[in-house]
């Protein structure tokens, strides 16, 4: 069999373990998801590690039963498993990794804590050292992996160990990578982003007001006949406020005949600068135009 | 000969791996640190762990003259806006744009962000330089192959650019705005009572009252009335528009 001279570029080493755990973890989740309700005794959960190494058994079968070994993820790369000179891989290398792979977690999870229970006698030193084992092993998967991002081989410590490099099976197409849903939602969260910072700041009673003064130059034919100065005033008037068109709490005026409650004008006067009676289009200005109502004393002494 | 520029969306992505590599590569030397050494030892360095991992890859890579995994998944070379390699110095300040530079002073700081800020709308426009330090150091992004081009893409990064232009303007007209702001007009020139309002706890000033009689300032009050139709002190229906100013101090 012909294996091509050309080693797989870094990233696609390092994607290919990638995609062998994503698999394992859709495998799993599938497994538990049919048989959650059948699992009354907590079988499943209590074995929940034996089924582990179980499930990376069946992925990793094909190491062994392929003449060009490579897992999952590293077939859908083009890429196999070769030894330290590009020559094919012995028997008992491949078999080495298929049980190192499968049964690592298995035995760090059931056996470890127990053994070094045993060798120590010393339950409280067994946990230090099975914590500080995996810790170290960790730490040399870190250090291996800056190795790797400089020399190009062994993308972990278990290939380093065997010597097992990675070469594509055939020459490499330039793979075509998807860009369209990264600028998707780098675009949607933009937009939300934007949209978060733009609705504050429409000011909702001005542009209501704008939009009330638009109509009323459309339609504003009812009150253009009467007159609206504070001298007209009716009694009429001082009936309803101007804005909410209750009987006006505190009756207040800004310089038209329009009657309205303090809270009303005061609230929308201070919240909008070129705030228009809703009635006549007057321009209130200021807070200081924000006058008591007067008038109706003036009509009642006249009557007195 | 001619390159191909890579574009915003190549960038990005490029960026984007190099972030999860590294991201995976510090959680493993945190745990195994913090396995080894114990979690309370670690706990002061972490920041300084985390920024020198980050360090460490692109010193890696970046300095050594690979690529980095970012930039080989997306096939995209470093080199000068020539086409020719860039030299060693200027891939050493190529780094600094990953080392936490702690700046005291908040005027320079608040000038940095803005400069970083333009520079991200300029590269979201035209796709030049991602960062200035690579904009100082000449080191531009070819394509290994001009079917790679992506640039059909660069209408939503254009998008982006304009959005962020707006709320630029936006932040700039506010923050002149608040100079000026027209709010506590009716507080300054209030007058206060010998009451206490209920919500602030001080003179009310601008005394208004409720109709089932509690006591509060002009402003506590008016802000709550446009929220709640209740009394903020018994939970007595109010129409805000029967609250009630009281004129005599």
């Amino acid at each position: 069999m012909a294996t091509s001279k050309l080693m797989g570029s870094r990233v696609d080493q390092l994607d290919a373990h990638e995609l062998d755990e994503q698999l394992f973890d859709l495998l799993k989740s599938r497994f538990s998801d049919a048989f959650k309700y059948f699992d009354r005794t907590n079988f499943l959960t209590f074995w929940s590690f034996e089924l582990d190494a179980l499930i990376k058994a069946a992925l990793l079968s094909v190491l062994l039963l392929q003449d060009r070994p490579a897992t999952v993820g590293q077939t859908l790369l083009d890429l196999s498993l070769v030894g330290r000179n590009r020559e094919p891989l012995k028997r008992w290398k491949i078999v080495s990794v298929f049980l190192l792979l499968t049964g690592t977690q298995w035995f760090r999870e059931r056996c470890l804590a127990k053994t070094l229970n045993l060798l120590l006698r010393d339950r409280q030193r067994a946990e230090r050292y099975s914590t500080v084992t995996e810790g170290v092993l960790k730490l040399a998967g870190v250090v291996n992996f800056f190795v790797f991002l400089t020399q190009n081989r062994y993308p972990s410590i278990l290939h380093r160990l065997f010597g097992i490099k990675m070469n594509y099976s055939q020459p490499p197409n330039l793979r075509e990578v998807q860009y369209d849903s990264l600028s998707r939602e780098l675009l949607w969260t933009t937009v939300s982003e934007f949209l978060a910072f733009l609705l504050p700041v429409i000011n909702s009673s001005k542009s209501r007001s704008m939009f009330r003064s638009a109509l009323r130059k459309v339609y504003g034919k009812v009150d253009s006949t009467m007159g609206t100065s504070p001298h007209e005033r009716s009694l009429v008037d001082f009936k309803t406020c101007g804005i909410c068109s209750k009987p006006p709490t505190q009756p207040h005026e800004i310089g038209c005949r329009h009657v309205y409650c303090y809270f009303c004008i005061a609230s929308n006067v201070l919240s909008d600068d070129d705030f228009e009676c809703p009635q006549c289009g007057r321009l209130a200005g200021t807070i200081k135009n924000v006058r008591p109502a007067t008038g109706l004393q003036a009509e009642s002494e006249m009557s007195a | 000969m001619k390159l191909t520029w890579a574009g915003q969306a190549e960038i990005l992505r490029a960026a984007e791996k190099d972030q999860q590599h590294i991201a995976s590569n510090t959680k493993d030397l945190l745990g195994g640190l913090s396995n080894v050494f114990g979690p309370r030892s670690i706990m002061p360095y972490h920041q300084k762990i985390t920024s020198g991992c980050t360090l460490a890859y692109y010193a890696l890579s970046t300095v050594f003259d690979f690529q980095t995994l970012g930039e080989q998944f997306v096939h995209i070379v470093r080199c000068t806006p020539e086409g020719t390699p860039v030299s060693f110095l200027r891939r050493l300040l190529l780094l600094a744009e990953h080392i936490p530079w702690k700046v005291s002073d908040p005027d320079i700081q608040d000038l940095l962000s803005i400069a970083t800020r333009l520079h991200l709308i300029h590269f979201y426009l035209f796709g030049e330089y991602s960062s200035i330090s690579r904009r100082l150091a000449r080191s531009r992004y070819a394509l290994f192959r001009n079917f790679l081009d992506m640039s059909h893409l660069s209408w939503i990064f254009k998008a982006i650019a304009y959005m962020y232009i707006a709320k630029m303007i936006k932040e700039i007209l506010q923050k002149a705005a608040e100079k000026k702001s027209i709010r506590s007009e009716l507080t300054k020139e209030g007058d206060k009572s010998q009451l206490i309002c209920a919500m602030c706890n001080d003179f009310a000033i601008n005394c208004t009252i409720t109709r089932c009689g509690h006591v509060f300032c002009w402003d506590c009050i008016a802000r709550w009335a446009h929220m709640n139709r209740s009394c903020a002190s018994c939970r007595e229906i109010v129409e805000p528009e029967q609250l009630t100013r009281i004129w005599n101090r």
